[in-house]
């Protein structure tokens, strides 16, 4: 597990949207690594998993599903939390999500204060 | 000149062309390039104003009036930004940003856009109106789903849905009856007969089905009632986008509705349409309706198309009929209807191995059924 207790870490390939959830996650009190791809999040979250991940689902190269279930796979990564934030609103959409091992769904878009949250409340489960 | 000088002098034009119209992209490029740079020179000391706004962290409003009071250069840099923003928030952010854009008369500029001639202002304007979901607009992007451009009346159908007015659905679904070949009648409501396909000027008119079933689903409850009108439409376009919508927002009306048609419904598109309906949101008393489609006579494509969905419906005669379709003389047949059984769930899963007992020439769809249902995880039920 991470030492910082409060690493974050946000993948998004839309600059402004990274920028945005950067921006109010900091506010909240959190640390931010914000990655712009699927192969990015996979390597930043393997080197030194963080308390949770944001995760954008269509990204380029490896999807946030695909790095969802590279997670899922690894001992060092299989428990940290991680949130989908995605535009793919539909039911099997959200079934896909959950059964590749999310632990939280939020659609965009999005309330940045019911994200902030939703992060929270997923860091405050045992 | 000889022929040979008349070669060398047309091969050094156009290599000269040629190198013209590279230098040309590259300064293009090198300008759009240096015009957005100068852009997010510009909108820098601004973003965070706006990254308060939409971030729901400017609870005294300060934020929100600092980027009403922008300077008119200052917020062009940083409209595209915000409009961009807009899209990707909701609640009392999107409301804030809105404002924002409403103070510097972007929605009164988007309304007098729509008029423009330019298809791309047209275009721009519809999507701005429906991103800040500007309810007067409404009658203004109805009318435009006529228009001549194709972009336009797409831009249009998504930003009616996004306004969310169930006034508009009338019209959408109209946008998504054109057939080819045929004329429009633009005055027409869903329910009288209707011929579509050519928009004013003999131009092809209409919108594609999926964008009206996507605008459809995101209009108000309240568009529920015409969308159950379009079920009975004269037009089979308006009909199969109508019963696409019913299969997807489950309204009973509608449903009970694509039940009274279906015995009498005609056209190919329309009661694929419909068996995928009651195979989704019907219940199993539809059974009888869907094992009629699924005898020797119906069209092969249809036909599986109604074994899938029977097994979606489940229940005692959609079973029966899958057990009977595993010896079916078309192999493929007989294929969908092992896949539709192991579909149902457990219930489906026993009839087949009963089936692969009782009846060993039915083997190898079921036993591939049975494989796959290993593979999928309910590998108890097939040891069992």
């Amino acid at each position: 597990m991470s030492a910082d207790p409060t690493r974050v870490v946000v993948a998004d390939d839309d600059p402004d949207i990274r920028e945005l959830v950067t921006f109010k996650l900091e506010q909240a009190g959190y640390v931010i690594d914000a990655v712009e791809d699927g192969a990015a999040a996979w390597e930043t979250i393997a080197a030194a998993p963080p308390r949770l991940a944001v995760l954008d689902v269509m990204m380029p190269g490896l999807s946030g599903l695909d790095v969802l279930r590279k997670l899922r796979e690894e001992p060092a990564t299989r428990d940290v939390p991680v949130i989908l934030l995605t535009a793919r609103s539909r039911d099997s959409d959200v079934d896909g999500g959950f059964a590749a091992g999310a632990t939280d769904y939020v659609i965009k878009p999005f309330s940045p204060r019911e994200l902030v949250h939703r992060v929270s409340s997923v860091l405050r489960r045992p | 000149m000889t022929a040979r000088s008349l070669l060398t002098v047309s091969l050094v034009a156009v290599a000269l062309v040629c190198v013209g119209l590279v230098a040309l992209t590259v300064v293009a490029r090198v300008t759009r390039l240096r015009r957005a740079r100068r852009l997010e020179r510009l909108a820098a000391p601004h973003r965070r104003l706006l990254l308060e706004v939409a971030a729901g962290e400017d609870d005294d409003g300060s934020a929100a009036a600092a980027l009403a009071a922008l300077p008119p250069a200052a917020w062009r840099s940083l409209r595209p930004v915000a409009v961009a923003m807009l899209g990707k928030v909701r609640g009392a952010p999107a409301t804030a940003i809105v404002a924002t854009l409403d103070a510097h008369g972007e929605i009164d500029r988007a309304r007098a856009a729509l008029g423009s001639r330019s298809a791309l202002r047209r275009a721009n304007a519809a999507h701005l109106l429906g991103i800040v979901r500007d309810e007067a607009s409404g009658p203004r992007l109805v009318a435009l789903l006529d228009d001549r451009d194709e972009d336009v009346r797409v831009v249009c159908a998504r930003a009616l849905g996004r306004i969310g007015e169930a006034s508009a659905a009338d019209a959408l679904l109209r946008a998504a009856g054109p057939r080819a070949g045929r004329k429009r009648r633009r005055s027409a409501a869903v329910g009288d007969a209707v011929d579509h396909g050519v928009g004013p000027a003999g131009r092809p008119a209409g919108i594609p089905a999926w964008i009206a079933a996507e605008a459809l689903l995101a209009l108000r409850e309240d568009a529920a009632d015409t969308v159950a009108r379009g079920v009975g439409a004269p037009d089979p376009g308006v009909r199969a986008v109508a019963v696409t919508v019913t299969t997807h927002a489950g309204h009973s009306e509608a449903v009970e509705l694509v039940r009274d048609h279906l015995p009498t419904e005609r056209d190919p598109d329309v009661l694929e349409a419909m068996v995928e309906c009651l195979g989704r949101v019907g219940v199993e008393a539809d059974a009888p309706l869907l094992v009629g489609l699924t005898r020797a006579g119906s069209a092969p494509g249809l036909r599986r198309h109604t074994v899938r969905a029977l097994g979606r419906l489940g229940g005692p005669t959609a079973l029966e009929r899958l057990r009977e379709l595993l010896s079916d003389p078309d192999r493929a047949t007989a294929a969908v209807a092992a896949e539709a059984l192991l579909d149902s769930g457990h219930a489906g899963v026993a009839v087949l191995q009963a089936e692969r007992l009782a009846h060993p020439a039915t083997a190898r769809a079921v036993s591939a059924a049975l494989h796959l249902a290993g593979l999928r995880g309910v590998a108890a039920v097939t040891r069992s």
